[in-house]
């Protein structure tokens, strides 16, 4: 979301979540996974997120709590889409275990702290909790092999844009705290890269919303 | 060092291995996808040929039953009629040569009926696999002195016909195999479905054998035939053997 309107890098990523938003107009008919599903509704919930977090910035208002929004946003939808995408019971309720852990510590340290202030330790939990969990994907993806093509196949783009994004900004956001609150004008270099690598996160959801059609075709070869 | 060089420095440290990470799942998913390929259609190629090899089987089965069974039957019904002609009708002889004649023509049908049945059990037909497994482990029993049971469980009258004949068929080869090579003193015989699984199992206590020989080029040809045939039913098979302690195979199929 918009925190800081720096000019064209946050008109593009902004822009950029048109990508997915459209594919999956398109695509409609073929998104018949709820895990595709929850993708696309993802989309529009951050649709949401930018238009508010650019009302806010035009006019100059403190717009951090969004950060802390899109915490509980990111491990509900990335848990419920993982919890459906990973086919092993164990995990799946590891995946359970680890998102309510999470959000435990979210609601923790948020309660008595100022939530118009990006929290690191909330935010960056999220971010490990994310990276572990498509990290399982990928590994039980290694482990199956059902994949025909996997450059066709949704969720592999989908987990790529889980991952590039997810360990890309952790940085960032671990110091965005520190950051924001030293009045370090510098802000303003880094928050160029994370609008980058938002940039690469839509548009690999976009692939994968694209490749919902070869989910459905491969669908009634599978055993 | 500032906090902006280390926020640049920690993502460039994390989306290195994670670039790592994702292009060796790449790598490695497009070599084992090969090595996967190679290894399916080794087998496809190894059921194609064990498909061929008993089809070839059954008719030098059937060739043999026609040409040592009817066939002599039928000379020796020909050598017959032609005796009956040289003799007079009325007579003694010919009246023990006409019902002799008869008795060969009734032997070549109950042949006839004997091979048709062993190609396509009508029971299995007719009253399903339930029934056709009664049948024949009795009948087995019945031949061969060896102590054929069968055990059942709560099952529908009927399944799919392609389903019914494949595990007919599996049972049948799976006891011939016990009864040829395993020297069991007893064989059994289990039918059940559980969770819309219908389960078949094949159990001896003979000597049972390495499943490793039977693996080999050009051997085993029952077990592929029967791995071909379960496959084409969606089915699974399992084996659980070991040298001297009998076999055990479960052969699963998803009914829906």
């Amino acid at each position: 979301m918009t925190l800081l309107l720096i000019p064209p890098i946050t008109y593009i990523s902004s822009l950029t979540l048109i990508i997915p938003i459209i594919i999956g107009i398109i695509n409609v008919k073929t998104i018949h996974q709820t895990p595709l599903k929850i993708i696309f509704y993802y989309c529009f919930v951050f649709a949401f997120y930018e238009i508010v977090g650019w009302v806010y910035a035009i006019n100059g208002w403190r717009n951090h709590f969004l950060a802390n929004s899109v915490a509980y946003t990111d491990v509900l939808f990335w848990g419920y889409y993982y919890y459906l995408v990973i086919k092993e019971r164990l995990n799946r309720r590891f995946i359970v275990t680890l998102s309510i852990v999470t959000l435990s510590v979210v609601i923790w340290v948020h309660v008595g702290h100022d939530y118009n202030r990006v929290n690191s330790l909330a935010v960056s939990m999220v971010n490990i909790t994310m990276i572990i969990i498509a990290l399982m994907f990928f590994y039980q993806l290694l482990n199956s092999l059902e994949v025909e093509n996997l450059f066709k196949y949704a969720h592999f783009w989908i987990g790529i844009a889980v991952l590039v994004f997810f360990s890309g900004v952790f940085f960032m956001l671990i110091f965005a705290d520190y950051i924001s609150y030293n009045k370090n004008k510098n802000i303003v270099q880094y928050w160029y890269l994370k609008d980058y690598l938002l940039s690469f996160h839509r548009i690999f959801l976009g692939a994968g919303l694209w490749y919902s059609k070869e989910l459905v075709q491969s669908k009634t070869s599978v055993k | 060092m500032d906090a902006i060089k280390m926020v640049i420095l920690g993502t460039v440290a994390m989306l290195l291995p994670i670039s790592a990470v994702i292009l060796f799942v790449i790598v490695y998913y497009h070599r084992q996808r090969i090595q996967q390929k190679a290894h399916e259609e080794a087998l496809q190629q190894a059921m194609l040929e064990a498909s061929v090899l008993s089809q070839e089987v059954v008719r030098r089965q059937i060739g043999g039953d026609l040409h040592d069974e009817i066939g002599t039957l039928l000379s020796a019904t020909r050598m017959s009629l032609a005796l009956l002609k040289k003799h007079h009708l009325g007579t003694s002889k010919s009246e023990q040569l006409f019902n002799q004649t008869q008795e060969l023509l009734n032997e070549a049908l109950n042949n006839v009926r004997r091979i048709s049945k062993d190609l396509m059990p009508s029971t299995l037909d007719e009253f399903g696999l339930l029934e056709a497994l009664k049948d024949f482990s009795q009948k087995m029993t019945l031949h061969t002195k060896m102590p054929i049971s069968f055990v059942y469980g709560e099952l529908r009258k009927r399944y799919d016909a392609k389903i019914e004949l494949s595990l007919y068929r599996t049972a049948q080869e799976l006891v011939n195999n016990a009864l040829k090579h395993a020297e069991a003193s007893q064989i059994k015989i289990i039918l059940f479905e559980e969770n819309a699984v219908l389960s078949l199992q094949v159990i001896d206590d003979g000597k049972g054998f390495d499943l490793g020989e039977v693996n080999k080029p050009n051997r085993g040809i029952g077990i592929k035939n029967i791995e071909s045939r379960i496959s084409l039913i969606q089915g699974q098979i399992k084996f659980d053997i070991e040298m001297g302690k009998g076999s055990n195979f479960i052969v699963s199929v998803p009914l829906q």
